[in-house]
């Protein structure tokens, strides 16, 4: 083997075993979304650098990679991320659909590793449900995600469910402006009370919203903790709590045990374009979270339409590390 | 592995090695988590503790690692090392032992001449490259990183470095070798740090034991 055959660090090859169980894995998962009338679209590999980086894909700006079209196309970029691909369709060629229901499963490509170890393909798998607001929407794209990692035969999943308005209202930050979370998101992301206080002391925040970001960050704003907030924040964090509360009993019970669903006000989105519910799917044995999905209803306008967004993704082949299995 | 019995796993946690662990003992203690074992003499790297619990004992900048890879459920580490490679776990208590700076030091002619001017070029030895690179990116100075695996203040005295980024407890090793601290940028402490799946997962097991390690604390303090 010379240099020039080696592998590149982050890609590798599938074939055998695990290429059939990716695609075992991939079935099974496509008939789950499409029973549940989610559409496939399949977006090419290559878009508009504009297109992947605007939106909701800004956020992943500098792990798109850009080349020069030799065919003279002008620049183009490797989608390192499927959802703004799926806004482009809905903005574009299914604009007359009032409301669509999209699913997908393909490559994407990172320029770096997103964790320390990790890789810089995956083969991103999802559900984007597009106007359908509120409640619906979210209850919908929540017990997709759980029945996913049912279907896969993890064992006792758990989908961690937040409300990025409720880090908002306590912060007193105004709608659409994601610049006040972006520190806050990382204190939170790693349930640190110190560097929350540390936090809390630069920013000058005192009283009940101090007491309050620190429980977030202590990890026990759980559902007891938001029933008895109610009232203390004012109307924005009460509508988010009485949202987050009311999806995450409604989906307890619609998947009788099948699944655990526990609010956390402290659930992050990955990146800051999600506007209300946010959700994290883990299960036990696994290190690394298994998906992310929320609602992303202020991105969808800079793709071109304005209308109620959410959804979730997962990554397959983490899920065949993981030990998923299209049988489960 | 999904088919694993989840009931099979005890409660891991990763011990660090060394001065921490000396601070470590009594805080078990108090949280009447005592290993099985005298755990800064035994040549074991894994040892049983009370309730079902499990401690691994292990080199420091190796707990971030097997707490992120969910081979320890929580683990005990210096908030150097969480700066230093910024691993996705929690970091729910502040343990307040492993207390120091992590400071730049460098010769007393070279830092009375000042800090660096931006746009300027400097040579730093250190172990937490990229806390080093940030903090010099930050002020626009280009700083060429010099890593070393340990006795960094050697490195200004021979010429290799202007200056070094390392924790400071005493200050007796900078003023033995003649270097002089320059400034602190962080204050330091042990941390107990959670993997967030188990956190996810465990969590009747987990909180629990974050919640003894707090009280402990408090009993110390």
């Amino acid at each position: 083997m010379t240099a020039s055959q080696g592998p590149i660090v982050g890609l590798d090859d599938a074939f055998g075993p695990r290429a059939r169980a990716l695609r075992a894995l991939q079935g099974r998962l496509l008939a789950l979304f499409a029973e549940a009338g989610y559409d496939e679209a399949i977006p090419p590999l290559l878009d508009r650098p504009e297109t992947l980086k605007s939106g909701a894909g800004r956020f992943l700006a500098d792990q798109t990679i850009v080349f020069s079209d030799p065919a003279g196309a002008g620049l183009l970029a490797i989608r390192s991320d499927m959802t703004p691909q799926i806004a482009r369709i809905a903005a574009t060629r299914l604009q007359h659909e009032p409301v669509l229901r999209l699913c997908y499963s393909g490559t994407v490509m990172l320029a770096r590793p997103e964790s320390r170890r990790g890789s810089r393909q995956q083969w991103q798998t999802g559900v984007e449900c597009l106007g359908v607001a509120g409640g619906e929407g979210d209850a919908e794209v929540l017990e997709l995600a759980a029945r996913s990692m049912a279907a896969a035969g993890f064992s006792r999943p758990v989908l961690q469910v937040g409300h990025v308005g409720l880090l908002r209202a306590l912060l007193t930050a105004d709608a659409g402006d994601a610049s006040p979370l972006e520190p806050w998101r990382d204190v939170m992301a790693r349930r640190s009370p110190e560097d929350a206080r540390a936090a809390l002391d630069t920013a000058g925040i005192t009283g009940d919203r101090r007491k309050a970001l620190l429980e977030l960050a202590s990890g026990r704003a759980d559902e007891a903790w938001l029933e008895q907030s109610l009232g203390l924040f004012g109307d924005a964090f009460d509508m988010a709590a009485r949202e987050l509360l009311d999806l995450a009993r409604a989906a307890a019970r619609r998947l009788d045990g099948a699944v655990t669903v526990r609010a956390d006000a402290a659930v992050m989105p990955r990146f800051l374009y999600h506007s209300g519910i946010v959700f994290t799917g883990f299960a036990e044995g696994v290190p690394r979270p298994l998906l992310h999905g929320g609602r992303y209803d202020a991105m969808m306008a800079a793709h071109g339409r304005d209308m109620p967004a959410t959804g979730f993704s997962c990554d397959l082949w983490s899920w065949l590390d993981a030990g998923a299995r299209a049988d489960g | 592995m999904p088919s694993s019995n989840p009931g099979a796993r005890p409660l891991t946690i990763a011990l660090s090695k060394g001065r921490i662990l000396e601070q470590t003992v009594p805080i078990l203690a108090r949280a009447e988590l005592l290993p099985a074992e005298d755990v800064l003499r035994t040549r074991k790297l894994m040892v049983d503790g009370p309730g079902g619990v499990r401690f691994l004992i292990i080199r420091a900048a190796d707990v971030c690692t097997y707490v992120e890879q969910g081979a320890a459920d929580m683990g005990i580490v210096g908030r150097d090392l969480l700066l230093e490679y910024r691993p996705d776990v929690f970091e729910p208590l502040d343990l307040k032992i492993g207390r120091c700076r992590l400071c730049v030091a460098g010769p007393r002619e070279v830092v009375e001449a000042g800090a660096p001017a931006p746009g300027s070029r400097i040579r730093v030895a250190t172990k937490y490259d990229r806390i080093t690179a940030r903090h010099y990116m930050e002020r626009g100075v280009h700083a060429d990183i010099i890593h070393l695996y340990g006795s960094m203040e050697l490195a200004p005295l021979v010429g290799m470095a202007d200056r070094i980024v390392d924790l400071v407890e005493t200050g007796n090793t900078l003023r033995a070798n003649g270097l002089v601290e320059e400034e602190t940028l962080y204050e330091i402490s042990s941390r107990l740090v959670v993997n967030p799946a188990s956190f996810a997962t465990r969590k009747g097991l987990v909180a629990p034991v974050i919640q003894v390690f707090a009280d402990a604390v408090e009993g110390g303090q």
